[in-house]
């Protein structure tokens, strides 16, 4: 049975600015180093894939791993095409075993890549519902979090958002933090995203920043999962 | 094991410990997660609470019966709640998450066999885990004259999940509730009894009459914490040689409210077997994001709506049906049909004069066997992942249509949320399912929707209205609408049968 949706498709994952940025300037890191990623894979929405705001998103993880720990050369990150069923969303992640899965989606495919994880028995180190206001992460034992680590790499820009995390390893939810700038989060966010999965210092690189692009504002809702298959 | 914080209430961790072991040794040690992470898929919520409330401290995904039963007997032993789910996939009444926090996940989705399909009994026996597009595909492959009934959600939720909650479908088996026919369920003692005619041995008549002998006991396990379905017995329907699906629609509410009694007739006398009838606003969310339709503040108004409703060329409110059986049966009966709408001031369109519309295909597939997962694109709607749906329970006539719209509208627009409703009109009741889409990473807005679901409740209790089905943030409020006898019979029943108050605690609203 072929049952018709829209779906996932890969990104155009080609690798623009952040391959070529320098290191970043350094800050004390707040991150708790995971275990190095050794296989990357991308789940991007149709619906956006090619948009500013993915296209983003992918370049601050391709960053975000390209400096993690200055040991790893820019990963390959795979490509990764969905079918039309949810059992092809499935299998595309069940295709996904042994890598890191970063995804960046609708709120649509988001409840359909939950379910697809939960069959795959995957690990769901960060959920992150996200528009240009506010940002929201479930976290399951990594309470360092995603959330603050975000907030700060944020709070140099402009703009009003809130960054509020439950952490189910932690016993009482921190409470939100508003920070001053939201404009650029896709790239900050995959940026964060990436270098919280191995380990590092969160703040993005001064010469990334400057490109003028990322400042553009999103009105778009949408959903971050980074998963361990 | 790992630090899991939430524990099942009034367990040390040493004991809760011990009892992972138990249920290891039971299911293998993959089979039970307490690894935080992989908690986190199960603990996603789209109800107006925060996870912690509902997190859940472990999952446990048995294979077998036998397995079930261990289970339910070493939770008795350790004292550890159970949240039976099936395929878990109750999104916007709770999704896998239990009522309260602690419990664990008994989740059934590898008990997932489908074990009979008689296709001259149109009957099926299926086990938990089963999705209503596993048992579409086994239909399809084998060529059976069958079509199933399932919800809008339809190809990823299962039938058992769905007729427990009261789920509803929309073709001729579309009251689930109706048309299932015999349960294998696991008590809280970790016996097993199979209903009705189940119990006779060597009977072939389970799938086939569902009263058995004696007290009829299987609505005990539906929308309660009684026990564990582990096999149910299910009515299909056969498949028609002809359909013709139609819709009749309406710009003014008066014209609705007339088309209920209308439907409510039609669907009395047999000439309908399945109706909708739901307001432009819902059809166009599941396609269109709200900020391309609106900027301004609070719900969305009428004139927009209306204004959307004229460039879309679509009715304001617009009542869906099929009609199923011969070609020349089905001529007769869409007479009748167009002459007893003709006086509401009805258009009744056919699907050749609808042309090609995706609202209607979707619809036509939900009433005639292929389900899809269009009605998804709700989550595009708002942003922000919450959701609750608001079902609210009325006879079917026209006053009750008209209270309810009002009702339910005006207090979903005092809190600034949308009217996403629709009306799924079963013969002499009908569901008033609306969803309330809000934005769950904004901490105001989620209060906001907690307290206008809240409100709902008053306001409908209030005029005599109840929901038939809710969230497990309301379970607790909604038992108390149905007043303190029946909350004391559900308690008597459950001190009966679970005096240790395993399964499921406060579904339903109902503890030991
Ligand atoms: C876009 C959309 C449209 C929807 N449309 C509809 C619709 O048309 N009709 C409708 O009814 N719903 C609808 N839903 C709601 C929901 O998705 C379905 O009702 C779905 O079938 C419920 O999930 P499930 O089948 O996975 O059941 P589950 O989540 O597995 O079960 C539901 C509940 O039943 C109990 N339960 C489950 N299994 C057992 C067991 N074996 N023993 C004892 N108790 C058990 C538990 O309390 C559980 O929480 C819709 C949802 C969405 C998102």
């Amino acid at each position: 049975m072929s049952i018709s949706r829209r779906s996932l498709l890969n990104a155009s994952l080609a690798f623009t600015a952040s391959t070529a940025i320098s290191p970043g300037l350094s800050r004390a890191s707040t991150l708790v180093a995971r275990e190095i990623i050794s296989s990357t894979r991308l789940f991007v929405s149709q619906c956006i894939a090619g948009s500013t705001v993915s296209a983003t998103f992918v370049d601050g993880i391709a960053a975000g791993l390209y400096h993690s720990n200055g040991q790893l050369s820019p990963p390959a990150l795979t490509p990764v095409v969905s079918g039309s069923t949810f059992g092809q969303v499935v299998s595309d992640l069940e295709g996904a075993r042994g890598s890191t899965v970063f995804a960046l989606l609708s709120g649509e495919d988001a409840v359909l890549v939950n379910e697809g994880l939960r069959v795959v028995g995957a690990k769901v180190v960060s959920y992150g519902t996200h528009n240009a206001n506010a940002h929201r992460f479930v976290t399951g034992s990594f309470c360092a979090g995603v959330g603050g680590i975000f907030a700060s790499s944020l709070e140099a820009g402009v703009g009003n958002c809130t960054i509020d995390e439950i952490c189910l390893g932690r016993v009482s939810a921190a409470p939100p933090r508003l920070v001053q700038s939201g404009s650029e989060w896709p790239f900050r966010l995959g940026y964060v995203l990436a270098r919280s999965m191995s380990g590092g210092s969160s703040d993005v690189p001064a010469s990334v920043l400057q490109e003028g692009w990322y400042r553009f504002p999103f009105d778009t809702d949408l959903v971050s999962v980074v998963s361990k298959i | 094991m790992n630090d899991s914080i939430i524990l099942p209430e009034g367990l040390t961790k040493t004991a809760f410990a011990k009892a992972v072991e138990a249920f290891r040794g039971v299911v293998g040690a993959d089979n039970v997660i307490v690894d935080l992470d992989r908690l986190v898929p199960y603990a996603k919520i789209m109800i107006p609470e925060d996870e912690k409330l509902h997190q859940p401290s472990a999952v446990i995904i048995p294979l077998s019966v036998e397995h079930v039963q261990s289970v339910v007997s070493l939770a008795n032993q350790y004292k550890t709640p159970l949240w039976p789910i099936s395929t878990g996939r109750n999104f916007g009444y709770g999704s896998a998450a239990p009522a309260t926090a602690g419990q664990i996940v008994l989740d059934l989705r590898r008990m997932n066999k489908i074990i009979d399909v008689d296709p001259e009994m149109c009957t099926a026996l299926v086990e938990p885990g089963v999705t209503y597009e596993q048992l579409r595909n086994y239909i399809e492959e084998r060529k059976l004259p069958l079509w199933i009934s399932f919800p809008s959600s339809g190809p990823i939720v299962g039938p058992v999940g769905n007729t427990l909650d009261r789920g509803v479908g929309y073709n001729r088996c579309g009251e689930h509730a109706a048309n299932f026919c015999g349960l294998e369920v696991v008590l809280p003692n970790g016996e097993l009894v199979r209903t009705a005619m189940g119990g006779v041995k060597g009977g072939s008549a389970w799938q086939a009459y569902r009263w058995g002998y004696g007290p009829w006991v299987d609505g005990l396990f539906a929308q309660s914490n009684l026990g564990i379905v582990t096999k149910m017995g299910l009515w299909l329907m056969r498949k028609p040689s002809a359909s013709k699906t139609f819709t009749a629609v309406w710009n003014d509410l008066e014209g609705a409210a007339k088309g209920v009694n209308v439907l409510r007739n039609l669907r009395l006398n047999n000439v309908l077997e399945n109706s909708l009838l739901g307001h432009l606003l819902y059809g166009v969310a599941c396609d269109v994001p709200r900020n391309a339709l609106y900027k301004g503040p609070g719900a969305i108004p009428d004139e927009v709506v209306a204004e959307i409703a004229k460039k879309a060329g679509a009715g304001i409110w617009n009542s869906l049906a099929t009609l199923y059986g011969t070609e020349e049966q089905i001529a007769v009966n869409f007479k009748i049909v167009k002459e007893a709408f003709a006086p509401t001031g009805a258009i009744v369109l056919s699907e050749e004069e609808v042309g090609p519309n995706p609202v209607f295909q979707h619809w036509k597939g939900n009433m005639t066997g292929r389900p899809d997962l269009s009605e998804f694109g709700i989550y595009n709607f708002r942003g922000g992942g919450g959701s609750a749906w608001f079902a609210p329970l009325a006879p079917a006539r026209s006053e009750d249509f008209k209270k309810q719209v009002e009702l339910v509208k005006t207090t979903l627009a005092e809190f600034g949320f949308d009217y996403l409703g629709g009306f799924l009109i079963g013969g002499r009741h009908m569901e008033h399912v609306c969803e309330l889409a809000f934005d769950r990473t904004d901490p105001e807005e989620m209060q906001r929707a907690y307290l206008c679901y809240d409100k709902l409740l008053q306001v409908n209790a209030a005029a005599g209205y109840a929901v038939y089905r809710t969230n497990t943030a309301f379970m607790n409020k909604v038992a108390d609408i149905y007043g303190p006898a029946q909350k004391n019979l559900n308690r008597t029943l459950k001190r009966a049968l679970d005096p240790n108050g395993i399964i499921a605690p406060g579904k339903s609203g109902i503890f030991v």
